[in-house]
């Protein structure tokens, strides 16, 4: 779908919506948007047609209303649009030292975090509940946090010479753990409890 | 007011009753529930929003029932409903402005979403279409000329007679582009023509040479309404 025609059945709507619906009202709508010129008049009379048969009741289709359920259910939950919090924004330095400790882990690990590098779904369930304890977030939050693109962390940028540009492949939660050298015994602690 | 007895209140089919609840008080409703994880809650505003969506839409009878017109209804009340959960869906993350129109009119919002769907569906199958014969004459057509009768369909809405009321209404729907829109200008009372450039006519909202143009696409709708409410036929 275009913008324009988003834009028209803006238009569309605000004249459905408007509270004196007389012959000015579509007239100061003709005037002002004689390319919907057709759809005005289609939705005048539609309207009209509508208030007509107001007080009638037909039987629903009960199937049709469970699919939308379960459409609602599918484009909530994968919606990317939703605004997702950075659990690691209110974190302080002191207080990462803090979580990795707890954890068991060295700072690279919480690192592979905040910098989104490791993918999500590799990651046990049981870490990412205690992680997310420990960040004051949800498991959903930082689970959504994750799923966005690897980016810089910040203070990398003042490190190098050159500007730094963020990983573009996300690794395994494994190869995250191998990386920063974690013991095999607890590396493989860690990842026992993975689904 | 708790939500059970909002649940409750849900299930009352009569518009007259003092515990209906309106559709645009269940957007309100919905919209609060962001804030809360009832999920069974929820879908009972849900499901019964989704009704009322089915309710506000015309259900397609007649001839043309199996037709292209009721392929496009069918798919019409799947893009308003995709429209309307994508615009649920994006209210819950961070609530904006859109969903206001179904707060206000719903079932007028809804109207307004079907309008420009079907306009485009019926626009994309005319293409496949063979043009129809140009109407544009002066000359008035006999068929119609004897048909034309007084008919005044603003007080034929009005009926009391709720089933010849909706075949009236599936009448009006059926019949073609550009003879309902005659319909419609008609009942606004806009002047099917006029000396003066400034004023707005039929003729020149539906883009015609001459006004009897106009005359004779109103009759001929006529005619065919009454068609097909079988009114008349014995005189002819």
């Amino acid at each position: 779908m275009t913008d324009s025609h988003d834009a028209a059945e803006d238009i569309l709507l605000a004249f459905a919506v408007e509270p004196r619906r007389d012959s000015a009202t579509l007239e100061r709508y003709l005037k002002a948007y004689p390319d919907l010129a057709d759809q005005l008049i289609d939705l005048s009379l539609e309207l009209r047609l509508q208030h007509a048969t107001e007080e009638m009741t037909a039987p629903t289709d009960e199937a049709w209303v469970e699919a939308s359920l379960a459409a609602f259910r599918v484009a909530s939950s994968s919606q990317a649009s939703e605004p997702v919090v950075d659990p690691f924004a209110s974190i302080k330095p002191v207080e990462l030292v803090a979580i990795r400790q707890s954890l068991g882990v060295p700072s690279g690990v919480i690192r592979g975090f905040s910098s989104r590098l490791v993918d999500i779904v590799s990651v046990p369930g049981s870490f990412i509940d205690a992680l997310a304890q420990e960040l004051r977030t949800t498991a959903d939050n930082l689970r959504r946090f994750m799923a966005g693109p690897p980016r810089l962390e910040l203070g990398v940028r003042y490190k190098a010479d050159k500007a730094p540009a963020a990983e573009q492949e996300k690794i395994s939660f494994e190869d995250l753990l191998k990386q920063n050298k974690v013991p095999d015994e607890q590396l493989q602690r860690l990842l026992a409890s993975r689904d | 007011m708790p939500r059970e007895k909002i649940v409750a209140a849900l299930k009352i089919r009569d518009r007259s009753s003092p515990h209906y609840l309106k559709s645009e008080c269940i957007v309100y409703l919905i919209r609060e529930t962001r804030a809360n994880n009832d999920e069974r809650y929820f879908d009972e505003l849900f499901r019964e929003l989704m009704r009322r969506i089915d309710a506000s839409l015309p259900r397609v009878v007649g001839e043309r029932a199996n037709g292209s017109e009721n392929v496009h209804a069918a798919a019409a009340r799947d893009h308003i409903t995709g429209k309307f959960i994508g615009n649920l869906v994006e209210d819950r993350s961070s609530p904006g402005s859109w969903l206001d129109y179904y707060e206000v009119m719903f079932a007028d919002a809804i109207a307004g979403l079907r309008t420009t769907y079907m306009y485009r569906a019926r626009r994309d199958s005319a293409r496949n279409e063979p043009i129809a014969a140009d109407d544009e004459t002066n000359e008035p057509s006999l068929a119609v000329e004897r048909a034309v009768g007084s008919f005044d369909i603003k007080k034929e809405l009005l009926s009391e007679d709720p089933i010849y009321r909706s075949r009236l209404i599936a009448a009006i729907r059926n019949l073609p582009d550009k003879h309902r829109r005659v319909i419609e200008l008609t009942m606004t009372e806009m002047p099917i023509d006029s000396s003066d450039d400034s004023v707005m006519t039929i003729r020149k909202m539906i883009g015609v040479k001459s006004e009897k143009t106009v005359r004779n696409r109103r009759d001929e709708a006529h005619r065919m309404l009454r068609e097909a409410l079988s009114i008349g036929d014995h005189n002819d």
